[in-house]
């Protein structure tokens, strides 16, 4: 469980994030949206414990980010925003590669499964021959290797063609009930917000968003 | 550690034949250029005839050193013949050595042990001339050396109660008197100036310039790595990007390392010329450490390319490689300081910078750990 309170987050005397609380559960699939600049590159950040909160308290399954850090990072899995993989390497030769260096072994078999279960099938490919959805599939099998129980996404389906957003949204379903893990997400296209996510939480002042989502019948939540 | 390795292992595979030309271009240039010097010296080796006048071993001795030098190639010959030749042209010059040579330098007598014939189409007259009365003075200071030591023994024996100050006044006056016991400073990376300018360039001097520039441009993987934002990827796995980096590092300063063995094997064979393993050690030490700072703090792989030819070319400069007549006596002063090869020309370990480039390294580290700390 994730629990966020009083969090604020300040660059120098730019105010991004205010005052902000919210908790979460292991099963959820929480969308966070917000207009460009709004700040959920940031907290996402401060989720993943690579960035600090200017003040509040977080803390996940009664780890306190303030104390647990490396802790809690090793349970964290974190798909950026830029796809961080090898160019050079082949699929597998990128999967192979982090898997050493990752908290937990696995087989070159699971390293594949992984891939498969999100139709990721060009396991021979140098990474620079694939697509750019198939791009975004390896970089969001990588940092499921260490089997994260909160995944946090930055903007994981930008630029991705329908249909394998939605398989990369099956996925991420079968991810959050089967694996019981915590997803949060971010993304503009509000669609995919609507379909996949249980819950939905805006960042910033305007009502925008939120009388989109509520008028689609989500639980959404301004923070 | 182990699957730090692996991981590059698997990065190397793809591009493993660049990596070892790049390994190995130090080798290649070295040998290249050596074998393009000696072919272009001996093309301008200049003919030039001794007469023996004096038939005796330290005549001999003489022709033999002359004949050493890469500058000419001298020939023994009678004086009729020679002195035709040198009307011909198909001699530069002739020198005679008078009789009486040997028994002059033993007196240290240095005049008219000489006689030379050169026309006025003799270019190389002036530097072999020179050359040779250099090779006549040494001679002549060895012997007024060893004469003022034997003098010097001789006044010992004769008066027991000398004491240390007097004996070390006595030797300070001989020195300044005879040059006995002149320090003589060789610069192992410096292009030796041989008479008549002509270089004697030792492998490991052209070697050392190479690979700082090759070590820099193997380097430029760190530029990569961080440029291809899996850094970003790090806090979440076992080992911080810091570690990783500093361990990959120590997996280049091994295969580095490997490559210069085998070039230490090679030169000894090629060229006799035989190297510290210290001193090579901590030469790669200071290299991959400092090509590492250098990149990190670029951080543009063509840009760094650029530093580093630019830097190479300038300390080329100032070890007096290209112009070997330059001013060294003042320039040894201050050139240990700036030119981080200084002390492995000059067959000593690498620690002063060495030592600079670990607490930059320190400071490195210290850094990155916080960002992510
Ligand atoms: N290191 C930083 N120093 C100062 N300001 C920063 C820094 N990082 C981000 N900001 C500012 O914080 C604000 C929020 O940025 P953030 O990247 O979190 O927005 P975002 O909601 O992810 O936007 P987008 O939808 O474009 O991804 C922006 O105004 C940005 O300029
Ligand atoms: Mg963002």
């Amino acid at each position: 469980m994730l629990k966020v309170e009083g969090l604020q987050k300040h660059y120098h005397h730019k105010k991004i994030l205010e005052n902000l609380s919210f908790s979460a559960q292991q099963g959820e699939i929480v969308g966070l949206v917000g207009e460009n600049g709004a700040g959920k590159s940031t907290l996402l950040n401060i989720l993943a414990a690579t960035s600090k909160a200017t003040a509040g308290s977080i803390y996940f399954n009664d780890w306190d980010y303030k104390k647990d850090k490396s802790q809690i990072r090793k349970h964290i899995g974190f798909v950026p925003q830029d796809i961080a993989v090898w160019n050079q390497l082949t699929v597998e030769e990128n999967m192979v590669f982090f898997e050493k260096l990752s908290w937990q072994k696995k087989s070159k078999a699971q390293l594949e499964k992984i891939c498969l279960d999100m139709r990721l099938d060009r396991w021979k490919e140098p990474v620079k021959n694939l697509s750019g959805g198939m791009q975004r599939k390896l970089n969001l099998a990588i940092s499921l290797i260490h089997d994260p129980s909160l995944l946090l996404l930055d903007e994981p389906t930008v630029g991705i063609d329908l249909k394998s957003r939605k398989e990369i949204g099956a996925y991420l379903r079968r991810q959050a009930t089967e694996g019981n893990k915590l997803i949060i997400y971010t993304s503009h296209d509000m669609d995919e917000i609507k379909e996949l996510c249980d819950r939905v939480l805006v960042i910033g002042e305007d009502s925008f968003y939120y009388d989109l989502l509520k008028e689609a019948g989500k639980e959404v939540m301004v923070v | 550690m182990k699957e730090i390795l692996s991981t590059r292992l698997l990065l190397w595979k793809k591009q493993w034949l660049s990596l070892v030309c790049w390994l190995l271009l130090p080798i290649a240039i070295t040998i290249g250029f050596l074998s393009t010097v000696e072919t272009v010296q001996d093309d301008f080796q200049v003919p030039v005839g001794i007469v023996l006048e004096d038939d005796t071993e330290a005549s001999h001795a003489l022709f033999d050193e002359i004949a050493d030098s890469p500058l000419v190639s001298a020939t023994i010959l009678g004086e009729t013949e020679a002195l035709r030749k040198v009307k011909q042209h198909e001699l530069d010059s002739v020198f005679v050595i008078r009789t009486g040579y040997e028994e002059q330098i033993h007196i240290g007598e240095r005049r008219d042990l000489l006689e030379a014939y050169y026309t006025n189409r003799s270019f190389a007259y002036r530097p072999v001339k020179e050359m040779i009365v250099s090779i006549i003075q040494q001679e002549t200071g060895r012997v007024k050396a060893a004469n003022a030591v034997i003098a010097l023994e001789q006044q010992l024996q004769g008066t027991q109660n000398l004491t240390v100050e007097e004996v070390v006044a006595k030797s300070r006056e001989v020195q300044q008197e005879q040059d006995l016991l002149r320090h003589s400073f060789r610069y192992q990376g410096q292009a030796q100036a041989e008479a008549g300018g002509f270089i004697q360039w030792n492998p490991w001097m052209v070697w050392a310039f190479v690979t700082l520039l090759m070590t820099i441009f193997v380097f430029d993987w760190v530029i990569k790595e961080q440029k291809a934002s899996v850094s970003i990827r790090f806090p979440f796995m076992k080992y911080s990007f810091t570690f990783y980096m500093l361990i990959n590092i120590a997996i280049y300063v091994a295969v580095f390392f490997i490559i210069d063995l085998a070039t230490a094997g090679l030169f000894y064979g090629l060229y006799q010329e035989s190297v510290s393993i210290l001193a090579l050690l901590t030469l790669r030490l200071m290299l991959c450490l400092f090509a590492f700072l250098l990149v990190s703090i670029i951080r543009n792989a063509y840009f760094s390319y650029i530093i580093a030819i630019l830097w190479t070319l300038i300390l080329v400069a100032l070890s007096g490689a290209i112009l070997p007549f330059g001013s060294t006596e003042t320039a040894a002063d201050w050139l240990p300081y700036v030119n981080p090869l200084y002390r492995f020309l000059t067959g000593e370990l690498t620690i002063g910078w060495f030592i600079l480039c670990l607490i930059g390294m320190i400071v490195w580290y210290i850094r990155e750990e916080k960002k992510y700390a």
